[in-house]
Parts: C-alpha cells; sequence; structure tokens
C-alpha cells in the first residue's frame, strides 16, 4: 500500500499528524510530506484513518 | 440502517459501517440541498469567492454505497417501535423503521436575540455563506460579534479581501474560551496586527438600524458603524425533532462512552450533536470539530456493529486547527479540562508560540501557533497524559 500527498491540495491542517506521526509531517512550507510512501503493515490502519480524516482530500492510498 | 443527518459525521458514519462489513440497506438523510461538502472551508476560501459548492463536495452519492435522501428532515423519533418520521422535500412525513440508527444531525448557529434585519449574518450553511459573500462584494464595513474560531476566521477572510473589520468579544481574548486568555492574546495580537479592530471585554447591547442594520452598540456605550454582521456565538445541537422522544434531558443527544445513545436500543451518535459522556468525567462534552466527527463516526458505527459491549471512543486526542491570514494555530486535546498553561516556545516577532496545557500537572492540550513542527511530539504528550515540561513560564489558565 501507498500514500500519495497532493501537496498542491494540503492545507496544512495536521490531521494526518494527529493521526499517524510516525508517516506524517508538516514541512516548512506548511504542506504535509509522507515519510514513507509505501507504508509499513504496522501504520496501513493509522494511515487509512489520516486518509479519513483530512478536510480536504490531499490524501490518497494506492494499493498494490 | 438509518443515518440522520449528511454532513461529515453521517457520510463517514456511512463509510464506516460499509468498510465495518455492515451489507444490507442502508440510507443517509440530510435536510440540505446539496450532498455534503467540508464546511470547513466556508469561512476560508470558500467566503473569499475561489470556491464553488461543488468544488468543497466531501462526497457525491454515488460515492457513497447507500440511499441518500437531501432536502429531507427528521421530525420525529420513537424509541420503542424503532421508528424516524422523515418529510421528504416538504412532504408528509412519513415512518422509517430501523434496526440501527446513527443520529448525526449537528448544529445550527446561534443568534442574537434581536428582531431580523437585513445584513446580519450567520455562518453554518453553504447558503449561509454564499449570502454573506455576496455582501462582501459591496465592500461594506463588517462588524464580526464573537471572537471565537468562525469568527475570528471571518474576520481574517475580510480583512483580507480589504475591508475594515470589527471583532466585539465579550471575554478579555480572542478565541479564550477555546484555548485560554494567554493563547488567546496572541490571537488577538495577530488580528489587530493585521488591521481588525478588535474590541475585546466588549457586550453587544443593541443593533441599530431600520430594515437594514446600520450599527452595532457595545457595552462599553461604543457605537461601530456596520454595513455587515457577522454573528459567531456558537451553535446549538439540532434536537429539536427529538423532543417526546423520551431522550433524556442534555445539551445534545447524551451518549455513553461508546456512543451508544442513552435511552434508545440500537442508536449511537456522532458529530457536533453528541453530548458526550466518557467513563472519567462527570459531565458530558459536545466536541465540535471535523476531526471528532470522523471519529466518533467510526466509533459509532463500531457500537452499532457490535452492541453495548463495544470499547469505548478515545476522547484525548482530538484536534482543531484554525487558518487566520498567514498564521495557523492547531490545538490538540481540550485546554478547556485544564488548569494550568505554560508557554513552551513564544516568539512573537515570529507570531511563533508553543503552549502546554496541563491539569493536577498532566498535560491535557497543546496549542500550537506556527509550530506545525511540534504536532508529532505534542499529540504523543497529549495521549500519554505525561508530566508537564518544566521549562518555559507557567501560570493559572484564565478564560
Amino acid at each position: 500500500m501507498k500514500v500519495v500527498v497532493d501537496r498542491s491540495a494540503c492545507q496544512g491542517t495536521g490531521l494526518c499528524v494527529a493521526v499517524a506521526a510516525e508517516v506524517f509531517e508538516i514541512e516548512d512550507d506548511g504542506a504535509a510530506i509522507a515519510h514513507h510512501e509505501l507504508v509499513p503493515a504496522e501504520w496501513a490502519q493509522s494511515v487509512r484513518e489520516a486518509v479519513s480524516a483530512c478536510p480536504v482530500g490531499a490524501l490518497r492510498i494506492v494499493e498494490d | 440502517m438509518l443515518v440522520v443527518g449528511a454532513s461529515i459525521a453521517g457520510v463517514r458514519a456511512v463509510q464506516a459501517l460499509r468498510r465495518q462489513g455492515y451489507e444490507g440497506t442502508l440510507r443517509l438523510v440530510g435536510d440540505e440541498d446539496v450532498p455534503a461538502y467540508r464546511r470547513p472551508e466556508l469561512s476560508k476560501r470558500f467566503l473569499a469567492g475561489d470556491l464553488s459548492v461543488d468544488q468543497i463536495a466531501l462526497a457525491t452519492p454515488a460515492d457513497l454505497d447507500c440511499d441518500v435522501l437531501l432536502n429531507a428532515r427528521a421530525t420525529r423519533l420513537e424509541v420503542a417501535d424503532q421508528r424516524v418520521w422523515i418529510g421528504d422535500a416538504g412532504a408528509d412525513p412519513r415512518p422509517y423503521r430501523f434496526d440501527g440508527l446513527v443520529i448525526a444531525t449537528g448544529a445550527h448557529a446561534r443568534r442574537l436575540r434581536v428582531p431580523p434585519m437585513a445584513g446580519v449574518h450567520v455562518l453554518r450553511t453553504h447558503q449561509d455563506a454564499e449570502l454573506l459573500r455576496a455582501e462582501l462584494a459591496t465592500s461594506p464595513r463588517v462588524v464580526v460579534v464573537g471572537g471565537g474560531l468562525i469568527g475570528c476566521e471571518v474576520a481574517a477572510t475580510c480583512r483580507s479581501l480589504g475591508l475594515a473589520v470589527t471583532i466585539v468579544e465579550p471575554t478579555g481574548a480572542l478565541m479564550s474560551g477555546a484555548i485560554g486568555r494567554e493563547v488567546g492574546a496572541r490571537i488577538t495580537e495577530l488580528q489587530s496586527g493585521h488591521g481588525v479592530d478588535v474590541c475585546v471585554n466588549c457586550g453587544v447591547t443593541e443593533l441599530r438600524g431600520g430594515n437594514r442594520v446600520e450599527s452595532v452598540v457595545t457595552s462599553g456605550g461604543r457605537e461601530i458603524a456596520a454595513d455587515v454582521v457577522v454573528v459567531g456565538i456558537g451553535s446549538e445541537p439540532n434536537t429539536s425533532w427529538l423532543a417526546g422522544s423520551g431522550l433524556p434531558p442534555a445539551t445534545g443527544v447524551l451518549c455513553a462512552p461508546n456512543l451508544a445513545v442513552v435511552g434508545a436500543r440500537r442508536a449511537v451518535g456522532a458529530g457536533d450533536v453528541v453530548a458526550w459522556k466518557s467513563s472519567g468525567s462527570a459531565r458530558p462534552v459536545r466536541m465540535e470539530h471535523w476531526e471528532n466527527a470522523v471519529r466518533q463516526a467510526e466509533t459509532a458505527a463500531h457500537t452499532l456493529l457490535l452492541g453495548e459491549s463495544a470499547p469505548g471512543f478515545d476522547g484525548t486526542g482530538g484536534l482543531f486547527w484554525s487558518h487566520q491570514f498567514d498564521a495557523t494555530l492547531h490545538v490538540l486535546g481540550d485546554p478547556r479540562a485544564a488548569d494550568e498553561v505554560r508557554f513552551l516556545e513564544d516568539d512573537p516577532g515570529r507570531q511563533r508560540a508553543v503552549a502546554c496545557y496541563a491539569r493536577d500537572g498532566r498535560v491535557m492540550a497543546f496549542a500550537l501557533l506556527n509550530s506545525a513542527d511540534w504536532l508529532g511530539s505534542a499529540g504523543r504528550l497529549v495521549r500519554q497524559r505525561a508530566a508537564m515540561p518544566l521549562h518555559g513560564t507557567g501560570e493559572p489558565l484564565r478564560r
């Protein structure tokens, strides 16, 4: 499973970091990045929650 | 299964029920005229005129594996018979039986108790925002009544459009109800620094005008000329349809720790309408934020499928955010539960602040102004109820 951040859509609301701090971080420009594009299985559930929580729909999961 | 309320909590409840394996009939009922949209945009980019309601759509009915009824209002709940009466597009209400019910009817904007007057607005729905946006095109002088989250965001959007803006706030600092006076003072500085006239310790005693508003009179006796007034004084849960249902009286729908509705079988609640009674706290709380609605919907769906033995909702890690001008505020946890606040970083020049809130020396919440780099560690400290970090300066929390 991969997670993709649309950095042009990202508003830096931080919900992804609150839900899955191991995977996401807000950069200095105010938009999120994913540390692991390929999500380790142990964090798959929290990444799914982050995708569901994002209020601007900037996160997308690409299943293998 | 029936989900009443088709905004973020209702939509996420539908998605969670399907994801958690429910394969039966599912109906989503909403009283607005369009499918669910991203309400947090209304006070920001939508109001500024950059977006249409289609562009802030959350999920179209085609995306959701369920029947969607729009323009449909629940009018009555019959607990014993497990029925909800629904008036569809103005037709007479008729009963819908349910085996499982999600109550996600949200809240509505509280209004000033004054006779209706043109130029006076609230902001909750896309229609509210469109009406307000249309008026902003005429370069009005804007007075915002209430310096909470919505009021501050509307003020920032209006000021960024070049309008003259005044905020009238009864406490000593903007957003103090949510984040206390100490951090609220930073928001006051932010707004003032961008040319918003911030009138704190100021109640509203009167709106003057004829058919249309002309001025706002404050408790200090000041009369502020106004072409447009935006009232942001909080919200009230949408529970009038539950009158006569026999549910216990509460501000909102009283829910158990796992979000089962108290006093009703096979019913759960999610989102702004819920008065959530956690196992640890004496009083139920309403949490009116996007992230809370998303997570409550997930737990509520789980409870509906699993039954009353389902585990409780985790209310410790909530988060809300606010964009005002070029600043971003993140609030983790609930500062309202704290008795002490300590600035771990405070740099007014860079408009940067990290404030830690504690109760009995344990971390309850963080407010991060332009400090998103703290999100990860702040979240951990809040969830762990860690000991209050000892650097920085501490002071009792004031509201």
